[in-house]
């Protein structure tokens, strides 16, 4: 579990250096449209990208450090063990949770703001679980028309009708 | 000078004083308060989740309703931490200690309520101190320049991200909001920067997608990622509320409470997490019956909720006068105002009078409306807190979503939120303090067009942030600041998270 922790650590410091370094990359042709301003459009990015380097670089160097000191850790394995598949399946719900949002808003042109929100919110509690597939429909149902209410007809925002746009029309 | 700022004061009187904005401001204290009451939820959160819904308010009630917000989420926070022993919001975290004892012992109204007397105290001298503060720091900040105001702002920057846990995780996450403020058109050449050949990001990022995904939804994908089993909640208030006598006894607490949560507020990056700790910690200093605290002792509650909310005044101390947040809350009410084409800071007391005193008149009115709606809801809140997550989630998904599209009629705008909300839930899974970010989004233009209207009058010269005593003493309070904060994470054994 330590382990994959300083792991996760690293990765997500590697993932900065590499998204500065593509940010300081992509700013430097900016030099070239620079009008009356000494400094130009490429700078300041710039600087904030060394920033991010620096600093990921600065942590990087902490979890070296603390990989040296915490050789003598001990882990109870069988709470690890469990800690870690809780840890892996609540990710899994919100992996997934992320996986149906994409979908939604993918099809949510498609097929209309009221059929695909509902679908949102049935897969959203099912994932999660808790509640009877019964009561599920119930509040899917009734929280998306409830919302459809109050953007559609009292603030007056335009949401997608989709294929099915001809019943409220 | 008196004349005019009474004359002000009574524009501020007249405008919340109308049917909308005592309404904007009930509702504001009445979904703030729910939101504090669900575990998971805060002021933030709040705040981020309704954004969409000022989109056609007039700006003034809109922030209005953010004021009401602000002081409702604080005290809907107290409501968990005495029912079920956990906290609503981080800024309820020190009244557990007491409150929960005293639910265990059936003096749940007597918690309840103190909570409720012990908010408003707070926010109301915080309000009165908001007053005192933020014109005179005004009127000061009209001769700022470019330099100051540059320097000003990197001080707020590195503040925040010395108060996290970690140093390098808070300067990386006040750069990614600095480095995601500079996607889109360049104000200067007119060039769009980091574009990516996409013809929706010409603009940039819009601010509201930007605060749903890092403060909603990375929020509840948090929740579902580190689930807390809740328990059932006994949400009978059976027991009577507070006297004037208990009221009494408490009032040197919530003194302390509320001094402290003013000064903590002030702070950029402190926060009401830090403030209500304090706050109990001196309160038991300074109590007679110190060994109660933990115990159920009723002063236990008086203190956190007291600092807690006296904070909300503190805090817009800075971003009033000087147009820099000092909080995930405050910048969002930033962000209000500047969707409504108002830019906070000195100038706004000239141009636009009725905004910054409006607000210090809500304040006031926030928290006489929160005494009202507490006594009146206390037993329909406590029922708030038992909400199935899974159904609250799910709902408030659905809203984030429907909220983001209807800002633009934009589906990028949705796929934003969510990218932002990995970004955030990363950030949070990883103890990266996700207001520094928000902060940095906020006062990315500020810092840059300030730092290149510096260099550009200077004429390249650097020498220009060190020459001007202002900007001097304040990049010097940001460099000991980050400074400082190395010393004491990695040299002097790390902090305690905060």
């Amino acid at each position: 579990m330590a382990t994959k922790k300083l792991l996760g650590r690293v990765v997500l410091n590697l993932a900065w250096i590499i998204i500065a370094t593509v940010f300081y990359w992509v700013a430097i042709p900016y030099a070239s449209v620079r009008t009356f301003d000494p400094v130009g459009p490429h700078v300041f990015p710039q600087i904030v990208s060394v920033i991010i380097i620096v600093c990921a670089v600065g942590n990087l160097f902490i979890v070296f450090l603390s990989t040296k000191k915490d050789k003598s850790l001990v882990i109870d394995i069988k709470e690890a063990q469990q800690t870690e598949s809780t840890d892996f399946r609540n990710l899994m719900k919100v992996v997934l949770i992320i996986i149906v949002s994409g979908i939604y808003i993918v099809i949510l042109n498609w097929i209309g703001y009221l059929f695909s929100t509902i679908l949102l919110i049935f897969f959203l509690v099912l994932i999660q679980g808790g509640t009877k597939l019964n009561k599920n429909l119930m509040i899917s149902c009734g929280f998306s028309l409830f919302l459809y209410i109050v953007f559609s007809r009292i603030l007056n925002i335009l949401l997608p009708e989709g294929l099915l746009g001809f019943i409220f029309t | 000078m008196f004349v005019d700022l009474l004359q002000n004061i009574m524009l501020g009187t007249n405008i919340v004083f109308t049917i909308e904005g005592i309404l904007a401001i009930t509702i504001g204290v009445i979904v703030g308060t729910i939101g504090g009451a669900i575990p998971g939820i805060n002021a933030s959160m709040t705040m981020a989740i309704l954004l969409p819904f000022t989109w056609g308010m007039d700006p003034i009630i809109a922030i209005l309703m953010y004021v009401g917000i602000y002081c409702g989420g604080q005290y809907g926070g107290s409501i968990p931490s005495i029912l079920i022993g956990t906290p609503g919001t981080p800024s309820s975290a020190a009244t557990v200690l007491d409150g929960y004892p005293l639910h265990l012992k059936g003096k749940t109204g007597l918690a309840l309520g103190m909570s409720l007397y012990a908010s408003v105290t707070g926010g109301l001298i915080s309000s009165v101190v908001l007053m005192i503060l933020a014109i005179p720091l005004a009127g000061v900040a009209l001769a700022f320049g470019p330099p100051e105001y540059f320097a000003l702002a990197v001080v707020g920057l590195t503040l925040i991200a010395s108060l996290s846990a970690d140093i390098f995780k808070g300067l990386i996450a006040a750069s990614i909001g600095l480095l995601l403020a500079t996607v889109g058109l360049d104000p200067f050449s007119g060039i769009v920067r980091f574009g990516f050949g996409t013809e929706q990001l010409i603009q940039g990022f819009e601010l509201i997608p930007f605060y749903m995904g890092i403060f909603a939804l990375s929020q509840v994908l948090y929740s579902v990622y580190k689930k807390i089993e809740r328990v059932a909640v006994d949400y009978s208030v059976s027991s009577r509320y507070p006297s004037f006598a208990d009221y009494k006894g408490c009032f040197l607490a919530m003194l302390i409470g509320s001094i402290i949560g003013v000064f903590v507020g002030v702070m950029p990056g402190a926060g009401a997490s830090i403030a209500c700790w304090i706050g109990y910690n001196e309160a038991r200093r300074w109590s007679k019956h110190p060994k109660d605290f933990g115990n159920g002792a009723l002063e236990g509650v008086a203190a956190p909720e007291a600092a807690n909310n006296a904070v909300t005044g503190g805090a817009m101390v800075p971003m009033l006068s000087l147009g820099i947040p000092g909080s995930g809350s405050t910048a969002i009410m930033l962000g209000v105002l500047i969707i409504h084409g108002l830019r906070p800071g000195p100038m706004l007391f000239v141009t636009n009078p009725d905004v910054p005193y409006s607000i210090f008149v809500s304040l006031f009115v926030a928290n006489i409306v929160m005494i009202f709606i507490g006594l009146a809801f206390i037993r329909l809140l406590a029922k708030v807190v038992n909400i199935p997550e899974s159904i609250m989630n799910a709902c408030i998904l659905a809203i984030i979503f429907v909220g983001a599209f209807s800002v633009n009629n934009s589906i990028f705008d949705v796929f934003a939120v969510l990218l932002f909300g990995v970004l955030g839930l990363i950030l949070k899974v990883h103890d990266y303090p996700v207001s520094a970010t928000a902060l940095g989004f906020v006062l990315g233009y500020l810092v840059e067009t300030n730092f290149r209207r510096s260099l550009t009058v200077a004429k390249g010269n650097w020498m220009i942030f060190f020459q001007n005593p202002i900007s001097l003493v304040l990049i010097c309070i940001a460099i000991i600041s980050v400074i400082y904060s190395i010393y004491s994470n990695y040299f002097k054994g790390r902090k305690e998270s905060v």
